[in-house]
Formats: structure tokens, sequence, C-alpha cells
């Protein structure tokens, strides 16, 4: 898949949307952008409106919740310690260590 | 690694000293490498090759991160460059259990020139239900895997590690439009993969 997050494809700065025209792009944008910041009164309430008239984007937004929550399902998984099986051998975790220290030192 | 991992230090401001000074090898090693070993061992059944798979991990995991925040990128992101190498392993032996990429055959469009949905998204019958099926978490892993590393990499900071934005910007030398574009992309791409795999397949 081609790189596509050039200029074209940048989201408009939150001031150049029309708020009372929105479409389903630009407001799944704003629902993106919810999940990592508030986002400002204006945009707030011009989502809400366009997700109030739209079944498509309220659907989407439900959606990206849940996978939200998923994702936090998984991390717990991978992130736990007592599993079960061998530690890392120690003469193999030596051997990693070095290269890692070779690595940097060749920068 | 993708196009936005080609950033290496600054050697005006960043000497070869600060960088060793920041990521230490063997903590991170320590932090880490026990549970990477053991997903890995589950996955090749051979300790030699598993502790080989570990080592390429790291190593591009050293990479592909601003060395002075390295530290703070954690196992989830690790992991996902593990399955990576794992996949591209059985990959390489032409195994059956080399899977394709199925993101990569999906269609760029999303919406269309008067911005609406193309595809809208179908109702989910019963997600919650789901969320405690391996089954479920193996699809979920298995759309992460298919995207693009640039797209993968953000994404995986932040929903699986729940790393904030400006963490995110810092470790990957991201603008924060360029975060906000990734994160927004990648939402789309796995939200339907999952669809199309778990939902109706």
């Amino acid at each position: 898949m081609p790189d596509r997050s050039t200029e074209a494809d940048d989201p408009p700065p939150p001031g150049k949307r029309n708020l009372l025209d929105l479409r389903c792009r630009h407001a799944t944008e704003m629902i993106s952008d919810s999940m990592d910041a508030p986002l400002r009164p204006a945009e707030r309430w011009g989502l809400g409106l366009h997700l109030l008239l739209c079944n498509s984007c309220r659907r989407y937004s439900a959606q990206l919740d849940f996978l939200r929550r998923a994702h936090r399902r998984a991390a717990e998984t991978e992130s736990v310690t007592g599993d079960p099986g061998p530690n890392l051998p120690a003469d193999l975790r030596r051997r990693i260590v070095t290269r890692l220290e070779d690595e940097l030192r060749a920068e | 690694m993708g196009s936005i991992m080609n950033h290496g230090p600054d050697p005006e401001t960043r000497s070869g000293a600060a960088m060793r000074e920041r990521l230490d090898p063997e903590s991170w090693v320590d932090d880490h490498g026990d549970a990477l070993f053991r997903y890995a061992l589950r996955r090749v059944s051979d300790a030699d090759l598993a502790a080989d798979l570990v080592q390429e991990t790291f190593l591009a995991g050293l990479r592909s991160l601003d060395r002075f925040e390295g530290r703070a990128a954690g196992r989830s992101w690790l992991i996902a460059i593990l399955r990576r190498k794992i996949s591209d392993h059985y990959r390489s032996l032409e195994h059956p259990a080399a899977r394709s990429r199925p993101l990569s055959e999906m269609p760029e469009e999303v919406f269309d020139r008067a911005g609406r949905w193309i595809r809208p998204p179908k109702p989910w019958n019963d997600p919650e239900q789901r969320l405690e099926a391996a089954e479920f978490l193996t699809a979920l892993d298995g759309c992460l895997d298919g995207l693009p590393t640039h797209l993968a990499d953000p994404f995986i900071l932040r929903e699986r590690e729940e790393q904030e934005p400006a963490t995110i910007r810092s470790l990957l030398r991201l603008t924060d439009a360029n975060l906000r574009v990734r994160l927004h992309r990648a939402r789309l791409l796995l939200r339907a993969c999952l669809e199309a795999r778990e939902f109706h397949a």
C-alpha cells in the first residue's frame, strides 16, 4: 500500500471545516481526533450534530470504541509476566545484549 | 521499515555517547527478553531460532526508534515487530503457516468524491461477547499485522500501549498532522478488516 499521508490527505485545520456541512469523510477524521485529544467546542458541536443525523458514522464511532477496548484487552494478554514457559537462556541473552551494544557503538 | 523510519539521528546534536546513556540494552532486554522469547518459542519451537528472532526484533526496534525516547516503547510494540519476523520466517520457508497480508488488497478509497461512505459500516453482532475469545484476539492481531508499518507503529503505541500522542510524535518523529492522519487511516483499515474477518465472514 503506498504511503498516502501526503499533504493532500491531511485533514484540514479545524477552523477550515464547515461544520454545518460536515461530510462523513471529515466526521470520521474528527471521531479519530477525539480519541486522542479533546475537540474544540465548535468541532464537538458539529460532530455531535452529524452523529445525530448519520447512522453510519454513529456506528463507526461505537465500533472504534469497541476496537480500543479490544486492543487494551490484547495488550493485557501480551504483558502477562507469569506466562508459562522458559526464560531466555543466559548465553542467548548475553549474545543479544552484546549485539545491541555493538549496534549502538557503530553509530 | 516504512518511509517514516529513515531519519537517522542528527550527529550535530545527538552524540553516540548520549544515546548509549539513554538506551541501555541490558535493562531493555531484561524488561522484555523473556516475554518475547516465550512468545517466539510457542510459534517456532526451536530455542536458537526463537532467540534469533528476538534479537532481530530488538535490532529492528532499536533502528526505528528515536534512541532518546526508545525505552518508552514497550511490550506490545516489540511483540508486533516479532510477529512480523515470525511471519517473514515462515514465508521464507514457504511454510503453509505463512499468511497473506490482507489489508494491502483492500480498496484504497473509503469515501466517494462527495465525502460519503462507499461501504458504510455494517452492524456487528454481539461484539462484547467476542472480547473473551482467543480466536477474536488472533483475528485482531492478524488485521494489525496486515497494516503497513508506517500505520501500524503509531497505532500500536497509541491503542495497545496507551502512549500519549506527544510521546508518539517524539518516538517516531512525526508532526501532529502526520500522526493524526496515520491514526485515522489505521482505524479505518482495521475496522474494515475486522468487519470482513470476524463479523461478516
